[in-house]
């Protein structure tokens, strides 16, 4: 050990050791000539005498360095320095070849980026392998329920709200959790100022106006000033104390969602003014985390956790069933899990082709150049460098250059991920996701660089250990190894044609389903809506003035010109805000119960400003206020789920509370909560009936006239300027968001898709420069025989041909495997749409005719005289 | 034995050890000279020959070096044997006496 650490150092000083070995060397030579010269000597032969007697000085400092360093690292330095010249020598080729590997090095960092966001990286909490996540939504009544009766360390309740905070000069909307009272206890997380709330200030609803806000909040809205800790700031109106900070980059527990403040759970009424849940048993809307006993397994909590549950649901069973499922935290109840988990692995799943086209790419780059220099590599061994030490030398160069390729990635990768965290998703509440991460990703990219280098480089290092010296020395450039039939280079092209084929048709499957999302029926028409949201709640309305300001502020927006239609609802279908409901037929014996039906609260004219055709029954009018008959809309997949067969206008339903509701009309079933849902229930109720403090203004423009969302918040303002204004936007705005998703495919994949293409055009150029080179001589002569160019061109492209159609049809036949896990990442697509095959066949033949033209052009110049002359 | 031996194999970093463990600290002509006197012209030593093992003696730890001025004022590096230079010096020689008596016995059986 301690040698070798001496013969490391003996590297890196190494000149100040030659030195030292010289002199020593010198001052031997001279105190041994003194000696002779004391025998008498003169001093010329004293000298000799001395050379004779120290005996051969440059064998002794060969044996000397090799014994002094560790030669496998001298001759690594020789490689290492001759691949650096030669990369210098050849700069195209390098670019073209490090380039290549960077761009599908960078692409499969990113998607492994957004596989450790979603699947690896943990929340910054302690412990965090005993913290799962429970199923969807639950309950507050159902949460304490269980809290009492689950034997695990903890069972965390929160839920995203929306809050106006006053920090002078403006109040301004803030977003947050209200959060069970041990949500920080539990989770283990230490404040970074202040302290953190406790479940004792979490126990009497209303008693506890105190709030923990982030850190970055923090920084922007209080100037991290440590006198903000203990002070007081309204929220909604009323004072709440600021107990503390959470520590720096704690985002809560969602992965796409930051929130800026922190309020106990049991504040709910004081927070979302006007609808009070905590003591409903129908109102499913708190996301529950767990954190599990570490001394039994998961297994044994999570069965107990079932039976709770289960026996729970017998008690309430009004209320619709209740399941338990345990996943990894951050995806709102694992209800984005499994779509962003398919995202995410077919993302890198494609990835990995795609390197693997890289590497094909590199490996008949580097192969062609190996070829080329046959020459060399055969003088090198012809003067006596062992094959290994030949061999070692092109392993070098491969591994060099996949390391700049790498390195280069890595930074694109650092770029990209960098950019996509910073940007903030295009919707009202803070949606963000975090993909930069620790030095994992570095690591990676440069662990597959290194991996890449080798793989890629045996094959030129196995080509050089196989030369035929004799056959090469004599000049027949092609004849040092034995041709076959079908070359390894033409393998590799195909290799790349293949998977250029799979990438293409995942590109063109997403842009398929964006296509599709884009033009599927809503339902509704989105087209001509302006639409402005506020939030009655945040300015503490009473119901009398919430009633009057749904007049008001309609007969405000009537008086504007261009409109042709205006409603008031609480909101509309694919807006972020959407809530569900349990609806049942009365009487209730008999039970077909709906979980999870959307409803609205909407004014008259509503279905008309939106466009959604009534097919029975009639809308709702202004006779249908508080003191009226409750009565309710539904779509026509809830009429048919609670009626099947049967007319259901004038039938009676419950949503729980209150009084029995009469259905007056049905309307058209359409999109509510995503483009790509399946047909889902939906009931709509009289806004004056069922009033909600979310109140959106919904403005349908005539034809030709132009309304703006800021026309939609002044209209608000002069009703009333207190109010706040959460959202105005268009209809398309509004659409936008669910179609991000789509956009996201077509980006991620459609970048792939188009890599691989550059890909698949170099190396195939690549291929057939290379080609025409070789076989310049055999053009030649068959020209000087009188051979046509016609002919000439066919010898040149058939080949090529044939490697195309191989690797197309092999391409072809894993589409047949990919394509279904694809259509699985990318909504609403079906992976088999001839019309998809027949446009990759387009690009690949683009590709191909793109790439070939070059060199065809270049064969076809080839002069006979000189062809024959030169070798 | 011929008069001009070559340098058993392994032998001469035991010697170059004995021989600073002896004298104390030495430039590599002294020692070399040191080794030549011992070996009363029997031995064919290649003065340069001791440098390598001078330097693998060091890489080891057993010996260190440093720059000093010779007896007839030329600047030279001196070397001097280490504690566990000492320590290995005794174990070599342990270890060589044994290896010759064995030979020796052996020899002796004929």
């Amino acid at each position: 050990m301690r040698a070798l650490f001496s013969r490391v150092a003996d590297i890196l000083f190494r000149r100040s050791r030659d030195r030292r070995l010289d002199e020593e060397v010198q001052s031997h030579l001279d105190l041994l000539t003194d000696e002779f010269i004391a025998k008498g000597l003169s001093e010329p032969d004293a000298r000799l005498a001395a050379r004779r007697a120290f005996g051969g000085v440059d064998q002794m400092k060969e044996q000397y360095r090799d014994q002094r360093s560790l030669p496998f690292f001298d001759t690594l330095a020789q490689d290492v320095k001759f691949s650096i010249r030669l990369m210098r020598k050849d700069a195209l080729f390098t670019i073209t070849a490090a380039g290549s590997l960077a761009l599908s090095i960078a692409a499969l960092t990113m998607a492994f980026s957004i596989v450790n966001a979603f699947v690896f990286k943990p929340l910054p909490i302690a412990d965090e392998r005993s913290v799962y996540s429970l199923n969807d939504t639950w309950s507050y009544p159902d949460l304490k329920d269980l809290e009492a009766r689950l034997d695990v360390e903890a069972l965390i309740g929160y839920r995203i709200s929306m809050m106006s905070v006053g920090v002078k000069p403006e109040t301004s909307i803030l977003w947050g959790y209200l959060a069970t009272g041990n949500y920080f206890q539990a989770l283990g997380i230490t404040p970074a100022a202040g302290r953190f709330f406790t479940p004792a200030e979490d126990a009497a609803p209303g008693a506890s106006p105190y709030a923990v806000i982030s850190y970055d909040t923090w920084q922007s809205r209080f100037g991290g000033r440590p006198d903000a800790i203990g002070g007081s700031v309204s929220i909604n109106g009323r004072p709440f104390t600021i107990l503390g900070v959470a520590p720096r980059g704690f985002q809560g527990t969602e992965v796409f969602y930051r929130p800026e403040v922190w309020v106990p759970m049991t504040m709910q009424a004081e927070i979302e003014v006007g609808s009070t849940w905590l003591a409903n048993r129908q109102t499913r809307n708190v996301m529950v985390l767990t954190r599990l006993r570490n001394d039994r397994p998961r297994e044994v909590s999570e069965a107990q956790m079932r039976t709770v549950v289960t026996q729970l649901s017998k008690e309430h069973p009004r209320h619709g069933p209740l399941t338990l499922r345990l996943s990894r935290p951050g995806m709102f109840g694992d209800q984005l899990g499994a779509p962003a988990r398919a995202f995410a692995w077919g993302l890198f799943g494609l990835g990995a082709l795609l390197m693997l086209a890289g590497c094909s790419n590199l490996a008949g780059l580097l192969l062609a150049r190996g070829n080329d220099r046959t020459r060399e590599i055969v003088l090198r061994a012809a003067v006596g460098a062992g094959r290994m030490r030949i061999a070692r030398q092109l392993l070098t160069e491969s591994i060099l250059l996949a390391l700049c390729g790498g390195a280069a990635g890595a930074a694109i990768a650092w770029a990209g991920t960098r950019a996509v965290s910073a940007w903030r998703l295009p919707t009202e509440l803070p949606a963000q996701l975090d993909l930069t991460a620790d030095s994992t990703i570095t690591l990676f990219a440069i662990a597959a660089s290194l991996v890449v280098g080798t793989i890629v480089g045996i094959a030129p290092a196995r080509f050089a250990t196989r030369l035929d010296l004799n056959q090469s020395l004599k000049g027949h450039a092609d004849s040092g190894v034995r041709s076959r039939r079908f070359q390894g280079r033409e393998i590799l092209v195909a290799v790349q044609v293949a998977l250029c084929v799979v990438l293409l048709h995942a590109s063109f499957l997403a842009v398929r389903g964006l296509q599709r999302a884009s033009t599927a029926s809503l339902g509704w028409n989105p087209s001509g809506l302006v639409m402005a949201a506020t939030e009655l709640g945040l300015a503490r309305y009473p119901h009398e003035q919430f009633l009057s300001y749904i007049d008001r502020v309609r007969d405000e927006a009537r008086q504007l010109p261009g409109v042709q239609s205006v409603s008031v609802s609480n909101s509309m279908p694919l807006h972020l805000d959407q809530s569900n409901t349990v609806i049942y037929a009365l009487p209730a014996t008999e039970p077909p119960v709906v979980t999870g039906a959307s409803y609205y609260s909407v004014s008259p004219g509503f279905f008309a400003n939106l466009q959604i055709p009534l097919r029975e029954g009639r809308d709702f009018t202004e006779f249908d206020g508080p003191d009226a008959p409750a009565v309710a809309i539904v779509n026509t997949v809830l009429a048919e789920r609670l009626f099947p067969g049967q007319n259901a206008i004038g039938r009676q339903v419950s949503n729980g509370r209150g009084h029995p509701i009469a259905i007056a009309g049905i309307v058209n079933s359409g999109k509510y909560v995503g483009i790509g849902e399946t047909p889902r229930a939906a009931i709509f109720f009289p806004l004056k009936q069922f009033y909600s403090t979310s109140s959106m203004l919904i403005v349908r423009t005539s034809s030709g006239a132009s309304l703006t969302p800021e026309d939609l918040r002044a209209v608000i303002r002069r009703v009333d300027p207190n109010l706040p204004i959460r959202t105005a936007a268009t209809g398309e705005q509004l659409t936008a968001f669910p179609l991000l998703p789509y956009r996201a495919g077509v980006i991620a994949l459609g970048l792939l898709g188009v890599i691989a293409s550059g890909l698949l055009l170099s190396g195939l150029h690549a291929m057939l420069a290379y080609a025409v080179i070789r076989r310049r001589r055999e053009i030649g002569i068959r020209m000087a025989l009188g051979a046509d160019r016609a002919t000439v061109i066919r010898t040149v492209v058939s080949r090529v041909i044939k490697t195309i159609a191989i690797g197309g049809a092999a391409g072809a036949i894993l589409t047949v495997g990919t394509g279904p896990a694809i259509s699985s990442m990318v909504l609403g697509v079906s992976p088999r749409e001839p019309a998809l095959l027949a446009a990759i066949g387009g690009v690949v033949a683009v590709i191909a005719a793109a790439s070939c033209a070059g060199p065809i052009r270049r064969s076809l110049g080839v002069d006979p005289v000189i062809a024959l002359r030169t070798d | 034995m011929s008069p001009n031996a070559e340098v058993p194999y392994g032998t001469l970093d035991l010697m170059v050890l004995k021989t600073l463990a002896g004298l104390g600290p030495l430039h590599g002509y002294g020692i070399a000279r040191r080794i030549e006197q011992v070996a009363e012209g029997t031995l064919a030593l290649n003065q340069g020959t001791i440098y390598p093992a001078l330097l693998r003696l060091e890489q080891q730890g057993w010996i260190k070096s440093g720059w000093g001025t010779s007896e007839n004022n030329r600047r030279a590096r001196f070397y001097s044997i280490t504690a566990t230079g000492k320590k290995r010096l005794a174990a070599e020689a342990d270890s060589w006496a044994r290896t010759v008596a064995i030979v020796n016995r052996l020899l002796a059986t004929d």
